[in-house]
């Protein structure tokens, strides 16, 4: 990985593709483009600098300045060789900053960070103290909260899908045959949805395909080349196994 | 807080925060599958006792004890034989592929080949009903994953386990079977703590020709991810048995941490209070490269052997110092002031005392009375720097004096030399030529001259402070206050190393105390000289040292904490500052008893010999205490980060 990968023809470039064909966002739509990312992956970064041991208001301070620093500069030499996936990038990046923040000890001084975007971070810590207590590493919360943010990603573009052609009770129902097809018969599925068991069967596979459709778009954002999509899929599916 | 665990794959995952309330392995999980396999799969449940026992009706099954990725497993007894065993389902979509009653044959006739006391038995397989089974000796005990999560594992039994397992795994490696899933479950330990590995081998059969990520339903056959070494990602089906090795290393380092090696993880010792030799072991066994890993399991186990052969210390989980960072001890105002004051009074007590007590009093009482100065002159100086340390940590103090070069506490030091002041107008109305009066000149002389003299340096400093003259020697305060937040625990370390001679010092005046007054009784007993013939001050002496002996010594006590095993008297290697403070102490005694035994022999005063004995007793106790308890294998302090 010591080039970016140029974007393949039959490849639509992707936002993270974007991001590195323009040469460390200095392209205005390569920095939309990873600002889009920053904004749609910052809580699993804020539960990294928490599970660091910093308090909230440090752990917010943080992540902002974080975001300015690669959105502004973007000189993480040390992340360099990661960006070939937008996740680990990410890890590396912020470790990195955050060995220079413990270097230069200005967490008093540096205060008033300029906002980049408006985080929530209210209901980030409200999250985050929802979140059970566990001894789970930094890189571990990290990884598991990326995932489950591209996860939630993915299903609201199939739910906005459902949504576009009016069919958002549809999705609401077959949703949870997505992980358990056994539980409810298609019969209580196609009384709920007043229609019949064959057409809930149709239905529950084309939300599967759907389903499976959108993660692989998601994941295939987030990473260089079209080949490294099922690495990334393997590689978040560790995260969330136990 | 509001987890739940999936009731498809067991995976703990928080609803609230996954999308729809849905499982996010399973969901990841049915989205990583080929097109042609979006099908909804049978449900993975295990099948009902009643299912199953018409199968087998050689066994008679007792209770289903275990479901996992690779089936279900169900305790039963053999009729014929009244033998226990475990039957093993193996869960049907394995199955599925039309090659996999070859490969399971195949397979099973090589775990039956493996016949050894760390490993699982296999006593039959087949197929039933389209069920595949393996018929396994059954062991009465828990797997290792259980016993980390109900009981403390102990460093003792931690090594057992991996020794153990060492040699289960050199066994098969030798006859050629890697066994590519090590990890907790797969170790059972019975209830005599013998360990016994299950599943050998089962890995690679149930992943087939599919490679690491065949992932089939909820879960993944092909090992367990954070267990699996680097080349098994890379090349499932081309690793060897050094992947067992790695997969052995995650195992010890769990064991020894309660933690997975993540990421850029710290070696063991880090973590928790352990030998160090054990990381070069579990650091060695975890190499990326499995070149540069041990090459045999049987190499491990000698190395973990001979560590055992030499620790027996049980491990201590220290916190995560650098989650939880101490911050150092301040005082407030009042604590301030009256330990400043103690010590300063206490100081020109002693000096006072020193030099009056050989004009008024005997010699015995002369002595008893230089015993309480000295033990007042260690008691303030320890109050005066414990005040002084503790002031200057406080934020208050640090912004004061940087910006304004005094902080109002500069003005004690007036204070102090009023109140000498005052004890010398009391000296001067008081009966000339008794020793109370001389004491209190004294005494309130160096309390004016101390006083003046640091009221006047503080002024001059303060004075040149506030025109950018520094006067400190580490670049101002604030440059110190940074270099604390960055380094917490360097911070606390020294402090702590500090407050071992502080609290030291406090102990031994305390033991100098006590073993003074009781000298003079059993001294005077002995010289049967117990009586009024040097006068009460002898007495007041004796009683004062008690007064001041008994708090010192419980005070010391206490903040040493000398009763635990844990303390860091008692479990630091190495020479610790207390062993120095310890060690001179010993030497003094020493030194006074031979020479207070020649006083003794030739003038029969026995109570400075008794005291010298009674310290030498003590410091005697100490040391062979901190033999008994010394550690044997070198432990790092427990700030160590």
């Amino acid at each position: 990985m010591s080039a970016s990968p140029p974007p393949r023809e039959n490849f639509a470039p992707t936002r993270w593709s974007l991001v590195w064909s323009a040469g460390h966002a200095s392209t205005p739509t390569a920095r939309a483009a990873l600002s889009e990312l920053c904004a749609a992956y910052w809580y699993p970064l804020y539960a990294y600098v928490r599970r660091q041991g910093h308090d909230p208001h440090a752990a917010a301070d943080l992540t902002q300045s974080f975001f300015a620093r690669l959105l502004e500069r973007n000189d993480f030499a040390a992340a360099e060789r990661e960006k070939g996936r937008f996740r680990a990038y990410l890890l590396a990046a912020l470790r990195h900053f955050l060995s220079d923040e413990r270097d230069r000890a200005n967490a008093v001084k540096r205060g008033g960070a300029a906002n980049v975007f408006s985080l929530d971070f209210e209901a980030a810590e409200g999250a985050w103290r929802e979140e059970p207590v566990t001894h789970e590493t930094p890189e571990r919360a990290f990884e598991r909260r990326f995932a489950e943010e591209l996860l939630a990603r993915a299903l609201g573009r199939v739910e906005r899908g459902y949504a576009e052609r009016g069919e958002r009770r549809t999705f609401a129902v077959l949703a949870r045959t997505l992980t358990a097809p056994g539980d409810a018969s298609h019969d209580d599925l196609a009384r709920e949805l007043e229609t019949t068991a064959g057409a809930v069967k149709v239905a529950a596979h084309r939300l599967r395909e759907r389903w499976r459709a959108a993660l692989r778009e998601e994941v295939a954002d987030l990473v260089a080349t079209p080949e490294d999509v099922d690495d990334e899929l393997a590689a978040l599916f560790a995260a969330l196994s136990d | 807080m509001s987890t739940r665990n999936c009731q498809r794959c067991g995976a703990t995952f928080t609803p609230t925060r996954s999308p729809h309330g849905l499982c996010p392995r399973c969901l990841l999980a049915v989205g990583m599958r080929g097109p042609d396999e979006l099908e909804p799969e049978r449900p993975r449940r295990a099948p009902d006792l009643e299912a199953i026992a018409p199968l087998f009706p050689e066994l008679e099954l007792v209770a289903p004890i275990g479901e996992g990725g690779m089936g279900f497993v169900y305790r039963a007894r053999q009729r014929e034989l009244g033998r226990e065993v475990a039957l093993k389902l193996l869960a049907r979509e394995h199955a599925d592929t039309p090659s996999f009653a070859e490969r399971f044959r195949r397979e099973a006739r090589t775990l039956a080949r493996l016949s050894h006391p760390g490993i699982v038995a296999i006593f039959d397989s087949g197929e039933r009903g389209g069920w595949f089974y393996l018929l396994m000796e059954y062991v009465d005990g828990a797997n290792l994953r259980d016993l980390m999560k109900s009981t403390p594992i102990e460093s003792k039994q931690a090594l057992s386990i991996v020794s153990q397992v060492c040699a289960a795994l050199q066994y098969s490696h030798d006859q050629g079977v890697v066994h590519r899933d090590v990890k907790p479950e797969n170790v059972l330990v019975d209830r005599e703590g013998r360990v016994k590995i299950v599943d050998f081998g089962l890995a690679r059969l149930l992943a087939g020709d599919r490679g690491a990520f065949a992932l089939t339903g909820s879960h993944q056959v092909m090992g367990t991810p954070h267990y699996m070494a680097p080349e098994q990602w890379e090349k499932p089906q081309a690793v060897d048995h050094r992947a067992d090795i790695y997969a052995l290393g995650v195992v010890f380092y769990e064991l020894l941490t309660g933690e997975m090696p993540l990421g850029r993880f710290d070696a063991p010792s880090k973590r928790v209070e352990v030998d160090v030799r054990l990381d070069d072991v579990v650091l060695k066994a975890l190499e990326k490269q499995p070149e540069r890993r041990y090459q045999r399991a049987s190499e491990v186990q000698v190395d973990v052997d001979s560590i055992a052969a030499g620790a027996g210390t049980p491990l201590v989980r220290v916190p995560d110092v650098a989650t939880t960072a101490p911050t150092p001890p301040t005082f407030g105002t009042a604590a301030w002031l009256a330990f400043s004051a103690l010590g300063l009074v206490f100081v020109c007590a002693a000096i006072a005392l020193w030099l009056i007590a050989p004009l008024h009093f005997g010699t015995s009482a002369a002595n008893a009375w230089r015993n309480v100065a000295l033990g007042l002159g260690v008691a303030g100086l320890v109050a005066g720097f414990v005040a002084r340390g503790r002031l200057k940590r406080r934020p208050d103090y640090a912004e004061a004096r940087r910006t304004r070069g005094v902080h109002w506490t500069d003005a004690a030091p007036a204070l102090v030399a009023a109140s000498g002041g005052i004890g010398l107008a009391c000296a001067g109305l008081s009966k000339p030529n008794h020793p109370a009066t001389e004491f209190l000149w004294l005494a309130s002389a160096g309390l004016v001259v101390v006083g003046t003299l640091s009221w006047l340096v503080r002024l001059v400093q303060g004075w040149l402070g506030a025109r950018g003259v520094r006067t400190h020697a580490p670049a101002g305060p604030a440059a110190s206050n940074e270099r604390r937040s960055a380094a917490p625990a360097a911070e606390f370390r020294a402090s702590s190393r500090g407050s071992l001679v502080t609290f030291g010092l406090v102990l031994f005046v305390g033991i100098y105390f006590l073993s003074s007054s009781l000298g003079f009784v059993l001294g005077e007993l002995v010289s049967g000289t117990l009586s009024t013939a040097n006068g009460p001050s002898l007495v007041y002496a004796t009683v004062l040292q008690m007064v001041f002996g008994v708090p010192c010594l419980i005070a010391g006590w206490h903040a040493l904490g000398l009763s635990s095993r844990e303390s860091p008297v008692w479990s630091r290697a190495g020479v610790s500052s207390f062993d120095v403070v310890l060690a001179l102490f010993a030497i003094l005694a020493i030194a006074s008893l031979t020479t207070w035994g020649a006083v003794a022999w030739n003038t029969g005063t026995w109570t400075p010999f008794v005291h010298g004995t009674l310290n030498l007793l003590a410091s005697a106790a100490l040391v062979a205490r901190r033999i008994a308890w010394w550690p044997r294998a070198y432990l790092p302090p427990p700030t160590s980060v």
